[in-house]
Parts: C-alpha cells; structure tokens; sequence
C-alpha cells in the first residue's frame, strides 16, 4: 500500500471517528444521565443485532449564519439508514439531540426524506425516532421547509407502507405533525409532544401547566390519543416496535408474515366470563385471550377510549385485526373517542390486507347534550365509513348486546361484513326492553288497571320476540348462531375460507369520510 | 481472560465446528471486537435487556 493510500485512510478513518463522536463524550453523558439512549444505541437496539447500515453519515448543514459555521456537526444531528427486523428489511431515521438539539435543519430534513424515499421504493415499514428541540432557526425557512417535505412524503407514503413514529425525547411545534401523520405513536415516558410548549402557553392565556401536564405521554395516550403506545424507557419502547412490525406486512402489496405460535382454543370458558345478564360487565380481553393464539394480543391505545378495546393478534399463526366493546367501561356504548379510535384502527386494517374481527356487545351511542355537542353523529358516522369501505375480510360475533345504530355501526352485514355469528344470548334489536316497551306501551301501560302487571306483560312479550339472535337469524342478519365453545373454531374457519376474498370498490380519488 | 486464552478458545471452537483437528487451524491474524456503546450502557447500568424476537 503507497503512502496517498495510507493517509487517505487515515484521512477517512479521521472523519468516521469525528461522526461517531457525534456531539461529544459530554452530551452523550448527559443523555445518558437523563435515562437515554443516543441516536446510533437507538437504532442498534432497533433492529436486527449487527444489520444497521448507516446513510449519509457526512452530510453537513450548508448554512453559515449566526455562527453556524462553527457550530455545524456530520451527520447534521440525525442518523439514518435501514436493516432488518425480524429478518425483513425496514428503514429508519433517529434524531440525535447531542448535535444541535437534534434541530431540524435544510440537510436534516433532506436526509430524513432520502431515506423514507428508499423506504417507498423498497415497499418497506418507515420508522421514525425523534427527539429534537424542533426547527433550526439558524437556517430560517429552509428548516420549515424541509418539515414540508417531511410531511408531504408521510402523507404520500401513508397506506403504502407502515409508518411509525417514536417519541423519545422533546417534539415540539410543527415536529408533531410529521408523527400525527404517519401510522402509529409510541412515547416514552420522560417525552413530550405539544405544538406550543408551557412557555408560551403561559405568555399567550397565562395558564401555568408542566410540559408533563400539557404534552406528555400520559396525557397523550389517555386523553388526546395521539399516543398509541406508551413505554418506560427506550429499550422497552423499541422492542414494543419491534413486537408491532411483526403483525404487519411490509407494505400494502403484501400480506402479514405467519408467524406459528400456540394455537389454542380456550372457548369452552367464554360462558364462564360473558355473564348472560346483560346488565353485568366483564373484561372483554378475556374474551379475546381465549380466542386467539396464546399470548398473542397486542394492544393498541389500550388507555384511550377504553370502552373500545382494538389490537393486534394471530389466529392459528394469522395476523388478525380485533375490535370489541369494553363493557367494563361506559357499558362498552359508542361516543366519540370510541369511535374515532375504532374508526383509525379499521383503516388501517384494511390498507394493510389486515382481516377484522368485531366482538360485539354494544348498548347504544351514548346519549347526551355533551356528545351531540361535540359531533358524534360526524365521528360515529367514521365508524361506518370505515366498516363499509374496508374490502379485507371480516367476521363479526354478537356476543350479547346489539342495539339499535350502534349495532349497525359494529360491522352489522349490512354495512359489509361476511360473516356474522351469534351467540344464543345475542340481543338484537332496537333498543332494549326497557326502553323499548316504555316507548310502544306507553298508551297501553297508562290506561291499564294496574300498569306494572301491564308493563311487566309487554316486557315479556318484547323480550320473547325480539331478545335473542334468531329473528335476525331468519332474516339472514345472522349467518349462524353458535354455542361459545365452537367460537375459536367457527372464526377460524370462516377466515380461512375468505382468505382469496377480493372485493373492489368503484374508481374515485379517494373517498371523502366525514373527518 | 488473558488474550492467548481467549484465542485458544477460538481456535478450539471453530476446529469442533469445521469437524478439523485443532493442529490443522492456523490463526493469521485477528480482531478484537470491542462492545458497542449500547453493550457498554446495558452493562455499566446493569439493565436487564432482551431484544424482543418474533414470536415471543
């Protein structure tokens, strides 16, 4: 080897070391000392050990004002490339706060874009890591800019390939639509998200609130929804991305890996945990637990709208979509969040050839001047859009409760589905007895000799005709009543016959759901 | 560990997977690979951590 060999490699082996320093052995302390990890651990612990490949690990800012020259980093505080996750190819971006705050300038964002660009073209899951103080006012509009084009490519890719947003530090501003965008959130516990911060909330209303309070993950994955999923720290935050990414396909072209588990069939015990009094609540996840393969729940926004349970599982080996009222909460009745959350779920289902299955036991929309107020007939109306418009399979169970618009509104055959199962305490009708008979009996309840003896008849009557699933059975609403023991088996089969369904809508842009 | 043990080592583990007598592998030269910084941080903070695989 000549000597210009030599001193180009000590030349590049100069600015590899200068790139791994990243900010410096003091900021990486610093994260460190706050409980993080740095961008390049981040993406280690990511994916699959020794398969990340760093891109453009020398890009520099080009601007040179307010001493950027001098502060300016490789690199330009963001570390991107792709590797494997569960031996599938996947490609990520991961903000480094030791360079600059993780800020966002003109490279930045370019390099961000390049790599979910080769995510587009390689049909494979974006995954991004953030943790940035937000733009880089240094370099003015160039940095807007550049969260444009981020924006503009989540939206492009969006229901091409998954995409997965991870909070693990500050996302301040316009940094929070980029994640809002894309398919899925996970915060860590110590990250934030707010589109203006407690300083200028406090400046602006004069309200004084913690970063925790207005923009943290609990807030956000039990009363705004942002957040989807909330881990600890971030070692258990990236695994919980790596257990999501092993339900979906790697893009919408494709279907989810099966992924062998232990098929088991616990439905002999669903009579035990669906009491037959209709008034009486139970943990529908128990429910789920013993249709599915073992341990193969995966939760989504499980403390958002937590009258809606929805998730991820696998039926003998099958990634499978659930929806299922939570009578635990609110008696399991539809409003808005539940909806809206159900409604996000069900799309994503079906961008991705992700098979539904809806567990049943819904009262009503819940009533009041709160919720009318505040739009449910717009987001309950989502959730029909959503259950008509999605073209995978689905199978419904009416566990019990099926009344009036909100049964209708949970994949009912008219909006869709392909095949319903009942159980033999199914109620399907209008409303319930009570109110039902309070309604139609009202004229002959008041002028009846004793009103409570009337009442009572007209209860029974309402209740022999129309509170049990056969009516809709004979009408073909019902596609079969079953015992719960023959659950897990019946679903089985009915999504493996529809495994070749296909069913296309007609030509449009896109639909217009009611946003 | 002493380096020459560590190499010892070696050389006897991969003799036993290529199925070949330990004499018959000649060492030409080697790398030490050093712990990542991810590998540093786990240890030095004693965290327990399992890389969730498919399936688990």
């Amino acid at each position: 080897m000549d000597q210009q060999w030599q001193s180009s490699i000590v030349s590049l082996n100069n600015r590899r070391e200068t790139v791994a320093a990243a900010g410096g052995e003091d900021r990486i302390a610093k994260q460190h000392s706050s409980g993080k990890l740095t961008a390049r651990e981040r993406m280690e612990a990511l994916f699959d050990d020794g398969t990340f490949v760093e891109l453009n690990d020398m890009i520099m800012s080009r601007s040179t004002d307010f001493g950027m020259d001098k502060k300016k980093k490789p690199g330009d505080g963001v570390v991107t490339g792709y590797g494997y996750i569960h031996g599938r190819i996947a490609f990520a971006s991961s903000q480094d706060f030791t360079i600059g705050g993780g800020s966002l300038g003109e490279a930045q964002a370019m390099k961000i874009c390049r790599a979910m660009d080769k995510a587009m073209e390689m049909k494979a899951p974006f995954i991004s890591i953030n943790d940035s103080g937000g733009a880089r006012i240094e370099e003015g509009i160039d940095s807007l800019t550049g969260y444009a084009d981020i924006f503009y490519r989540n939206t492009i890719a969006s229901g091409v390939i998954p995409q997965i947003s991870v909070i693990m530090g500050p996302c301040a501003g316009g940094a929070c639509y980029s994640p809002a965008i894309t398919d899925y959130i996970f915060m860590t516990d110590y990250s934030q998200m707010y589109i203006t911060g407690p300083a200028v909330v406090k400046s602006v209303t004069g309200e004084v609130i913690s970063s925790a309070d207005l923009g943290g993950a609990g807030v956000h994955s039990s009363t705004s929804g942002v957040a989807h999923f909330v881990y600890p720290d971030d070692l258990s935050c990236l695994n919980g991305v790596r257990r999501l990414l092993g339900y979906l396909p790697q893009s919408n072209e494709e279907l989810p890996m099966n992924v062998p588990g232990v098929s088991k069939d616990d439905s002999s015990v669903l009579a035990e945990i669906v009491p037959a009094d209709s008034k009486k609540s139970y943990d529908v996840r128990k429910v789920i637990d013993s249709i599915v393969d073992e341990n193969s729940f995966f939760e989504v926004q499980e403390s958002f709208a937590r009258n809606i349970v929805v998730g991820f599982a696998r039926l003998d080996g099958e990634t499978v979509g659930i929806v299922a009222n939570q009578s635990l909460y609110m008696a399991g009745s539809l409003e808005i969040n539940s909806s809206d959350k159900a409604s996000r779920f069900i799309r994503f289902c079906d961008c991705f050839n992700i098979p539904l299955l809806t567990l049943v036991d819904v009262p009503a929309f819940l009533p009041g001047s709160q919720q009318e107020h505040g739009g449910i007939i717009r987001h309950g109306a989502k959730l029909l859009y959503a259950y008509s418009e999605a073209t995978v399979p689905k199978v419904s169970l009416i566990m019990r409760k099926a009344y009036g618009g909100a049964y209708i509104a949970m994949n009912s055959k008219g909006t869709g589905a392909d095949i319903v199962y009942a159980w033999p305490i199914a109620e399907i009708a209008v409303m319930g007895a009570s109110g039902a008979v309070s309604i139609i009996g009202k004229k002959d309840i008041e002028k009846a000799e004793d009103p409570a003896a009337k009442k009572e008849e007209l209860l029974n009557a309402y209740n022999d005709k129309f509170m049990n699933p056969y009516i809709a059975a004979e009408h073909g609403y019902v596609d079969e009543v079953i015992l719960p023991e023959e659950t897990r088996q019946k679903i089985s089969a009915a999504f493996n016959m529809l495994k070749t369904k296909e069913r296309d809508l007609p030509y449009k842009k896109h639909g217009n759901i009611p946003l | 560990m002493e380096l020459e043990q560590v190499l010892v080592m070696a050389v006897a583990a991969i003799a036993e997977e290529n199925g070949v007598d330990v004499d018959h592998v000649v060492v030409r030269s080697f790398k030490e690979v050093s712990k990542s910084s991810l590998e540093q941080y786990i240890e030095d903070n004693k965290i327990f951590y399992h890389k969730y695989q498919l399936g688990e």
